[in-house]
């Protein structure tokens, strides 16, 4: 086949980067011997089952077909949904629940396609109080409630 | 007869009210989210993990499993009012379900799927109960050597029997093993991977990780989409299937029962494999093969019943040997470490009322479903209503406060969006993250195993073989490989494997 499996080869390249990079990390750690095996021996063993693996990936993608249809995820997607979780992330503790989830349900909402500001606000305000009652009445979960001005 | 003293043990504790509740609890959402496509049981414990901490061990494990099993239920619903699988393994049921359902046999679908599934359940159930005992006195006899190659043999099983390239989850595992040894090593009180970051030296949270890599991912599969379903409304009259279709049925519920106790002993093994197999083996066994498709009831009785004994009996390596089948298996292992009980044998001499306990709701819980389900329909279909536009934030937000109520650390949650972008990245290169959960889990087990029984054989590796029950685990994991590398096995597992989450 003269195309390649894309999708194997960079998922190939990828382990055995990373297979890479955790064999160089662990020779930084003592390595002990075989009996006695150092915090080093473990991730080396790890590390070099990756990189093969990671080689045998990339050099069958030259000779396979991509399987399957594409993954829907779609990369705005993605954006929203780890942009969301980390503005929530940082929100939280100078924001408070309350805050935090108005801003991060609504904002997220709105940006799905059959969306409007109105019923971004809506959710907002729904989720809020439902996550009050739940997690913060119900079930007393310690976490800040209000804003810490 | 000391099953019977065992089972009144287990009843006494399932049947306390707070139990009940957390039992009934667990069976309704895990119907509810086994209803709604997109959020499936693995990412809906992720989330409720956080919150059991707080209650008795027994109940958070009853409730937690109540998810797993009823997702079963809820997801048939879906399939045969929607044909949209609520869960992959309900895909099969989506084949001949749904066709009944165009028939206008919808209620008759409805009833033999639930009532299949109790069946399934009792049995199973019976069977764990009588299983489990014996299983548990050879997992006496495993050393270090021995439990290295079970989770080897069970990794690879689970490599094996999922979709998708085998290599490529091979890498997955091993990766995870890997991001399992972040944090500081046990044995030598060194820090792994930290690169620095004091929030690490505990290893990342696992809860984040698998809501990072499954929940947000979904979301992101589904969230720019058109939302299009075509739901087969109108009254579900006649609920009570024909004494034909009983007796058609019945035959076909034992047969998945069967193929579904024995298929998730295994580790890897489960309610997807157990659900497809009985398919094929029903299709297989009929005079009418070509019907299927069509509205063939076997078609639907034996998955149905398949993949509720499926789940079930996937307990049995959890509870006995503490070798979780699958990602979500494993998660409820993190549960009960995270409660201080250590998984393996010994659960069941030291915790008889947590094993029992559970085992008896589970029986429990099926007959809950059986009762609430078939009642309830109409309002499962109103739940499939909600626009997604409003289910998303509220899947986002709920996992940010799960995975925040753990350490109250806004750090997990940001680990959780990382492995969110990592799980965008492993879909977009069809890898599948389950076998990387699973991995993660199993990571420092596997480490710590290997280590100890190198330390007891002073150094010689040859000790995985020279012990014959780790050698017998080693050579059924050499043999699961071969035979699910020859090139007529790895057709037919293309043709029948959708996926697995």
């Amino acid at each position: 086949m003269a195309i390649p499996n894309w999708r194997d080869l960079i998922a190939g390249a990828m382990f055995a980067a990373i297979g890479a990079g955790v064999v160089i990390i662990a020779l930084g750690y003592r390595l002990g011997s075989a009996a006695r095996m150092g915090p080093g021996f473990f991730p080396i063993m790890l590390g070099v089952l990756l990189v093969v693996l990671g080689i045998a990936i990339a050099a069958i993608s030259f000779r396979s077909s991509p399987e399957g249809e594409p993954a829907p995820h779609s990369f705005k997607g993605m954006l929203v949904v780890v942009g969301a979780v980390c503005l929530f992330a940082v929100m939280l503790d100078w924001a408070g629940l309350l805050l935090t989830v108005f801003v991060v349900a609504a904002g997220s909402s709105f940006m799905s396609p059959e969306s409007s500001a109105a019923k971004a606000l809506a959710t907002g305000a729904v989720l809020t109080a439902l996550c009050y009652g739940l997690f913060i009445w119900a079930l007393g979960v310690p976490m800040p409630v209000f804003p810490s001005i | 007869m000391e099953l019977l003293d065992h089972l009144l043990l287990g009843f006494s504790v399932a049947l306390s009210f707070q139990n009940l509740f957390y039992c009934f609890v667990g069976v309704l959402l895990g119907t509810a989210i086994g209803v709604l496509p997109g959020l499936g049981p693995l990412p809906t414990t992720a989330m409720l993990l956080p919150l059991t901490f707080t209650l008795e061990p027994t109940s958070a494990l009853i409730m937690l499993s109540g998810i797993y099993y009823g997702a079963q239920y809820g997801g048939s619903t879906t399939a045969i009012l929607v044909n949209l699988p609520g869960e992959s393994s309900s895909v099969v049921t989506c084949l001949d379900g749904y066709q009944m359902a165009r028939q206008g046999r919808a209620g008759p679908a409805l009833a033999i799927a639930a009532l299949g599934s109790f069946f399934a359940g009792t049995v199973t159930t019976l069977f764990i109960a009588g299983f489990a005992p014996a299983l548990a006195n050879i997992a006496f006899m495993f050393g270090p050597a021995e439990y290295f190659s079970l989770i080897v043999l069970g990794l690879i099983c689970a490599v094996m029997l999922a979709s998708g390239s085998i290599l490529k989850a091979l890498a997955m595992v091993v990766l995870g093993l890997t991001l399992g040894l972040v944090g500081t090593d046990v044995n030598s009180g060194a820090t792994r991977f930290t690169f620095g970051i004091l929030e690490l030296w505990d290893g990342l949270e696992f809860v984040a990780v698998a809501m990072g890599v499954f929940a947000f991912s979904e979301i992101m599969a589904n969230v720019m989409q058109k939302q299009d379903r075509q739901i087969l409304s109108g009254k579900i009259t006649n609920l009570w299937p024909s004494r034909k279709d009983l007796r058609r049925a019945a035959p076909a519920v034992v047969r998945g029962t069967l193929l579904g106790s024995i298929l998730g002993t295994l580790p890897g093994g489960g309610a997807v494999l157990s659900s497809f197999t009985s398919y094929a083996v029903e299709k297989k066994l009929s005079k009418t093969p070509e019907m299927f498709g069509k509205g063939m009831i076997e078609g639907l009785a034996g998955p149905e019943s398949a993949n509720n004994a499926g789940a079930q009996a996937s307990f049995i390596p959890m509870l006995t040997l503490g070798i979780p089948a699958n990602a979500l298996l494993a998660l409820l292992i993190g549960a009960m470490m995270i409660h201080d009980i250590q998984p393996g044998p010994q659960v069941m001499t030291k915790n008889p009322e947590l094993f029992w306990g559970l085992i008896a709701s589970m029986w429990l819980g099926n007959l809950m479903l059986v009762v609430l389900n078939l009642p309830l329909v109409g309002l499962w279909v109103k739940l499939l209503k909600v626009p997604y536009g409003v289910m998303f934030p509220a899947i986002i937000v709920f996992c940010c406060i799960g995975v925040y109520s753990i350490d109250n650390a806004s750090f997990d949650i940001l680990v959780a969006a990382g492995f969110g972008m990592l799980g965008f990245v492993f879909a977009k290169l069809k890898c599948e993250p389950a076998p990387l959960l699973l991995g993660f889990i199993l990571g420092p087990m596997v480490e710590e195993n290997f280590r100890r029984a190198m330390l007891l054989s002073h150094g010689n590796a040859m000790t995985f073989l020279d012990r014959p029950l780790s050698l017998a685990l080693l050579l059924v994991a050499l043999a699961v490989t071969i035979v699910v590398s020859l090139p007529h096995v790895r057709r037919r597992r293309g043709e029948v494997f959708v996926g697995d989450s």
